[in-house]
């Protein structure tokens, strides 16, 4: 990780009708290779944010995308350092998979264009880095939600972005599925690429992420993983109580967040 | 794409029409076409000025009719994300339709008569665009008001027909509706053609990008797209060739769907194959309906009653294939 500054929010704020602010004066810095989570519960304004981020809705305040203000860069320019992965469910397609992962390269690719070798050899190289070779030449359609979140992270990471964002990539899959999403949002870390996705598990923000956002009302808690997800502030965000453990495998230290009981009605 | 595939797609509609072009009350063999075609002067008159003066024009026609309603279809069904998607789906083919059957109603020449038919066209695609305008265009609110404003332009060529005159413009209206490519000659295609063919170019050269419509909003905006010029585009290239075509043949419909369709099924949905698939089975399909309605009994058959006799069985398959899928 180095101390490159990727993402630079200042006093970001945002609402839908003027009134009621889904989050307000958010500060955070993004370095190179960091792992950020954004939890809170459902409504609470995850998507909304991401969306900010992407430049999709307007807020007020600023972000800065090396140390560049994201109203003045062009949207080719910005596309080709931020990838974003929407949620897989929402997602259909009719393409083929190699189809599909070539429509990633589109920044790359001028209007009156077809993909070049440069873009084919960049389709090859994820789709081995990402070992998905047996569903090269299946439609999208036929494939299950753990496949097609690969393929579509596959998508994401083709135009070899800075930043990664993620829209609940791990919410709809079963038990092993989840793990082979997160390894993969995991070994970005080692590229230097940012990721920023949202979950519905603090358990998984946990083991993976370096810093957290959490949302809920109009309260916002942000900074270092471990410190953020405590059991105060998932009292606090959520209204339960929760207990945070510790489990030693093969020397390592796991963290689990183990939900109790509803404290209040939130 | 393979050479093979490629070398098939020139040679394959090439082929259809020098044989369509001996088909017909009179026939005349491949190898006197040829000779035609050469400039030689040794076969005779009278077929030589059939072939240059009448089935050459036409057989053209048909090609360019083809190939364009095709594309046009093409495009329509990946901006609407809608595998029933055709010119008539948003409004264009009645908008085009009813601006040819105003030109036809003041005797206009066949230059007003195309910048009529694109400029109604071009609105009724325009007041579909708006009618249908929310915040993230919806798929099934483009198409109804699509139908919308196709019907309101149905009405309005009634109205024509009504206050027509029933003894020259009413048939010549109502026979023109039925599509007919009898009309091609020359100086009608030197208007026409130039038209059709820029379109088709510039959608063939932006073929890959059709890839990107099928996609959400924000899918296809995360790709670093500007997707109202990309779509503002294709909606204009789409309608233009609809317009031009309608206005010169009439209402060929069912083409767009067909063609499309048979392709897909073919080869899949990227675009950039599909694309020349499409100009060239498009092209060659026409030729071959237009071959059959000159030739199959003495009167000419309207090519509508052709196209829509092959059309609405192979839209009951569709829907059927598509329940089967579903299920």
């Amino acid at each position: 990780m180095s101390d490159t500054r990727v993402l630079k929010v200042n006093d970001l704020s945002f609402s839908y009708d003027n009134k009621k602010y889904l989050f307000k004066n958010l500060n955070f810095d993004i370095k190179e290779g960091e792992c950020v989570a954004i939890l809170g519960p459902n409504g609470s304004g995850k998507t909304t944010l991401l969306k900010v981020l992407m430049g999709m809705l307007k807020g007020e305040g600023d972000i800065f995308l090396f140390d560049e203000n994201i109203n003045y860069i062009s949207g080719r320019n910005f596309w080709q350092k931020v990838s974003f992965v929407p949620q897989q469910r929402n997602v259909e397609s009719d393409m083929t998979v190699y189809d599909s992962i070539m429509v990633g390269r589109s920044c790359y690719i001028g209007v009156f264009d077809k993909p070049r070798k440069i873009d084919f050899d960049e389709c090859d190289r994820i789709i081995n880095e990402l070992c998905i070779e047996k569903l090269k030449y299946r439609n999208c359609k036929t494939l299950s939600g753990g496949e097609l979140q690969l393929v579509l992270i596959a998508r994401a990471l083709v135009s070899n972005p800075k930043i990664l964002i993620l829209d609940e990539p791990e919410s709809g899959l079963d038990f092993r599925n989840q793990l082979v999403i997160l390894d993969v949002i995991e070994r970005l870390k080692k590229k230097n690429i940012v990721s920023i996705f949202n979950t519905h598990y603090p358990k998984h923000a946990l083991q993976k992420a370096d810093k957290t956002i959490m949302l809920g009302g109009s309260e916002v808690i942000y900074g270092k993983t471990e410190e953020v997800i405590v059991e105060k502030n998932i009292e606090k965000i959520f209204g339960i109580r929760a207990v945070i453990n510790e489990i030693e495998v093969d020397g390592e230290k796991i963290k689990n967040v183990v939900p109790l009981y509803v404290v209040s009605k939130n | 794409m393979k050479i093979r595939t490629k070398i098939f797609l020139i040679l394959f509609p090439i082929t259809i029409s020098i044989i369509a072009i001996g088909i017909g009350r009179m026939m005349i063999s491949p190898t006197d076409i040829l000779k035609i075609l050469l400039g030689d002067m040794s076969v005779d008159k009278a077929s030589r000025l059939v072939v240059i003066n009448m089935r050459i024009p036409r057989i053209f026609l048909a090609l360019l009719a083809g190939a364009g309603l095709s594309v046009a279809g093409l495009c329509f069904q990946a901006l609407f994300s809608n595998p029933l998607a055709t010119p008539d789906t948003v409004g264009v083919a009645s908008g085009a339709s009813f601006g040819a059957v105003i030109a036809i109603l003041f005797s206009f020449n066949s230059l007003m008569t195309q910048v009529f038919s694109i400029f109604v066209g071009i609105i009724a695609v325009f007041v579909t665009w708006m009618v249908a305008k929310s915040k993230n265009m919806n798929v099934s609110f483009l198409v109804l008001s699509g139908i919308m404003v196709g019907s309101v332009f149905n009405a309005l060529i009634s109205l024509v027909k009504y206050v027509a005159d029933t003894e020259t413009k009413l048939p010549e209206i109502t026979y023109w509706l039925m599509g007919n490519l009898g009309v091609s000659n020359y100086k009608n295609l030197y208007i026409g053609a130039p038209i059709i063919i820029i379109s088709i170019f510039f959608v063939y050269l932006m073929r890959w990008r059709l890839n990107l419509l099928s996609l959400t909003e924000e899918e296809i905006i995360s790709q670093g797209i500007n997707i109202k010029m990309l779509r503002v585009s294709i909606i204009t290239l789409a309608t233009m060739m609809t317009a031009s075509i309608i206005s010169m043949c009439g209402q060929v419909g069912w083409v767009g769907l067909i063609v499309p369709h048979i392709c897909k099924m073919k080869i899949g949905n990227n675009h950039s194959k599909l694309v020349p698939f499409c100009i060239s089975i498009g092209a060659s399909f026409m030729v071959i309906v237009d071959t059959m309605a000159r030739s199959l009994i003495a009167k000419e058959i309207p090519i509508s009653i052709i196209t829509a006799l092959l059309g609405a069985p192979f839209f009951i398959y569709l829907l059927q294939d598509m329940k089967r899928r579903s299920v």
